[in-house]
């Protein structure tokens, strides 16, 4: 994932809460996710294989999303990741502390939305 | 398009991922190499772009995440043993699945191609599968005999005499005199052939019969089809005559009718009773009936009667024996027992043991080996053929192969689809070839002269003879592949996609192509200076001069019966009325006997 945080602890908390909120309204398979996040950052944040699967796995391992085999005709199989309970809470804690780290930040530095 | 689970394989295999983790794994992750790939070529990329694109997906960041982590954060790894090779084994068997696929639908393209290569291996390997099926049945498996590969007979030979001077027959008494002394055989048997006369309702026919020593049937250790063999009982004096058949004659002569058993029959003017029909493939001495050797049937002495038929010795070594152990023991037995025998054993002799199927082959067993150094060169030619095409195929498809080794393809997978390649040649090659050879088989045996060879072998294809072919069929992948394969992933490969072959190259390569060809023609050159030196001797054979022409001379052979056949006055007296009675036929000039 190329972001331009220096604390890995940040970058491994903002790509888990990235993929959460993305799996919030529908399941998505692997690349249409690395997709919609190079998109909708209008390519600032990336994701590659290497970086995305170990994190989804990582993610289903600790219960917070569920893949599983879609099938549709004329394709090939494609794993489809959706949001489980755990994993709905776990956004709504995650999207909380963004905020509250995010307006932290900008009351130290006066940043602005855009 | 890139074979992506090839490339993540690749990567994942340093995991040591359970085999069902990464088969998913692998699954997944090449879905988004392809989906990222189809994408950039659309976008305009050039296919070699598009893939190293994909393939910084892959190398930027680091796969080893995606090993499992227990609770406490410990990387949880597969077994190292059975489950990795399980995992080698699937991924081996996938490929190679696809491999062949791909050399199918290859050769599909080229029917041409592919029928004329498979034409040729399956002429080199069906003459393949029949030398072997000759050589196998008579060399490795000829007898249905209990311990047939222990069996061995000897001989005396006089070390004095010029040009040979071996004795093979025994008396009768000194026979039992080896088998008394005997310390290396588990059993001795001796035998003669004689001719019998059957005299039934429609006149007197002859058979090839033996006379044989009662415990021979214990020891072949073959069970009778009908009835049973001769036993120790047959032999004793008084014993009722009796006899056993083959299965050859019983069908033929007697049409299978199991009715005969133990029925009388007159044979050399005397009753026996036919007490067993053996199988078919029990044809010891290439006779059609045996008799038991009695007291009554071994001649006695006087001065009119013929000398005594000398007995064909056959001893099975005990397990464990040497050849070797076996001639050192006869040579001293037979110093002792020479003294009961005066002249009979000559002043200075050796004894000479030979295993049965060396005896009975004889100088046939060079032949054979002859005729399988034949069809192996016929094959190699056959192979040379194929390679020859298979590198001429290679060449014309270089640009091919750069392609693919620019798109990931490694030297080591390219080897191996041109190895499938020939390996799907070699396969069909050998179904044709082994059908072929099935056809052959009949000829030959339908062709070989009967004598030299044992009437037992069954020549033919059997599981040791396709083994053996299968065998060939990996020799041919190997032989005809190699060449092409070594050719393909020679040199840079992608810089081909863009310079084509060097001239240096091409030159090479030529050269190794009319290496090849220089190969075949001195294969063939010997082949058919065998071939031609063959056939020079048969014709010398039917061209030489015997001092007589023969085709105005007639020949029979006459076995009387019994009666007169042991008495030598009596042999004399038939003879020389026969001879007359020949002599007033019309245009007889001339007459002669010949006693054997």
């Amino acid at each position: 994932m190329e972001m331009h945080y220096s604390n890995p602890e940040w970058k491994k908390g903002s790509a888990e809460l990235l993929v959460l909120s993305l799996l919030e309204d529908q399941a998505r398979h692997g690349y249409d996710i690395s997709r919609l996040i190079e998109a909708r950052s209008a390519g600032a944040l990336r994701f590659h294989v290497a970086s995305l699967y170990p994190l989804l796995y990582r993610m289903e391992e600790r219960g917070w999303i569920q893949g599983r085999w879609v099938e549709k005709p004329k394709q090939r199989r494609r794993r489809y990741y959706g949001l489980t309970p755990e994993g709905r809470k776990v956004l709504v804690r995650q999207r909380q502390s963004w905020q509250k780290f995010v307006e932290a930040i900008r009351q130290v530095t006066g940043i602005e939305h855009a | 398009m890139p074979d992506w689970e090839a490339i993540i394989r690749e990567r994942l295999a340093r995991l040591r991922l359970d085999p069902a983790r990464e088969a998913e794994i692998v699954e997944e992750l090449a879905q988004h190499l392809e989906d990222c790939y189809a994408r950039l070529l659309a976008e305009g990329a050039t296919s070699a772009e598009a893939y190293q694109a994909a393939l910084v997906e892959l190398d930027r960041g680091d796969l080893g995440d995606l090993k499992p982590r227990d609770r406490g954060g410990a990387i949880i790894m597969a077994p190292p043993s059975v489950s990795s090779r399980t995992a080698r084994l699937w991924r081996l068997l996938t490929d190679l699945g696809q491999d062949l696929r791909f050399a199918l639908r290859g050769l599909r393209k080229q029917p041409g191609f592919a029928l004329l290569a498979i034409l040729a291996l399956s002429l080199g390997i069906g003459s393949a599968t029949v030398g072997f099926g000759v050589a196998e049945n008579l060399f490795f498996d000829p007898y249905p005999y209990k311990g047939a590969d222990r069996m061995v007979t000897f001989t005396i030979r006089d070390l004095k005499a010029t040009g040979g001077g071996e004795r093979s027959g025994f008396l009768l008494s000194e026979f039992l005199d080896y088998q008394r002394s005997n310390r290396v055989f588990d059993d001795m048997v001796g035998s003669y052939h004689d001719q019998v006369v059957y005299s039934g309702q429609g006149g007197a026919e002859t058979f090839l019969g033996a006379y044989v020593t009662p415990n021979t049937f214990d020891f072949f250790g073959v069970s009778p089809l009908l009835g049973r063999g001769i036993t120790t009982d047959d032999g004793k004096p008084g014993a009722p005559p009796v006899f056993v058949m083959n299965y050859r004659l019983w069908q033929e002569r007697f049409g299978g009718d199991p009715k005969i058993l133990n029925t009388v029959f007159t044979l050399n003017d005397r009753p026996a009773t036919l007490v067993g029909i053996m199988p078919p493939r029990f044809q010891a001495y290439g006779c059609r009936i045996w008799f038991p050797i009695t007291r009554e049937s071994g001649p006695t002495e006087g001065p009119n009667v013929l000398p005594p038929r000398p007995l064909w010795i056959l001893g099975r070594m005990k397990s464990g024996v040497s050849l070797q152990t076996v001639a050192a023991d006869l040579s001293v037995q037979s110093k002792q027992i020479a003294k009961s025998y005066g002249k009979m054993y000559p002043a200075d002799f050796a004894v000479l043991v030979y295993t049965l199927n060396d005896f009975v082959l004889g100088n046939m067993k060079r032949m054979l080996y002859a005729l399988v150094a034949a069809v192996m060169m016929l094959l190699l030619i056959a192979c040379s053929n194929v390679a020859n095409l298979l590198l001429a195929r290679a060449t014309a498809r270089d640009r091919e192969i750069a392609v693919r080794a620019s798109i990931g393809a490694t030297p080591g997978r390219l080897v191996r689809q041109l190895m499938a390649e020939s390996f799907v040649l070699a396969a069909a090659g050998l179904i044709a070839g082994c059908g072929l050879a099935y056809l052959g088989l009949k000829v030959v045996v339908a062709t070989i002269p009967k004598g030299p060879f044992p009437d037992e072998a069954v020549i033919g294809l059997n599981p040791v003879v396709l083994s053996l072919s299968l065998g060939v069929a990996f020799l041919v992948t190997f032989l005809c592949g190699l060449a092409p394969a070594l050719h393909a992933v020679r040199g840079q490969l992608p810089s081909r996609l863009a310079s084509g072959r060097g001239a240096n190259e091409g030159l090479t390569h030529g050269r190794f192509r009319a290496a090849v060809v220089a190969g075949q023609v001195a294969l063939s050159l010997v082949l058919m200076t065998g071939g031609g030196l063959m056939v020079r001797t048969f014709l010398a054979l039917r061209h030489v001069d015997l001092g007589f022409d023969p085709a105005q001379i007639g020949f029979a052979e006459i076995y009387p019966a019994k009666a007169i056949n042991h008495r030598l006055d009596r042999q004399k007296l038939f003879f020389q009325q026969v001879l007359e009675r020949v002599q007033a036929i019309p245009g007889v000039t001339c007459r002669s006997l010949l006693a054997d």
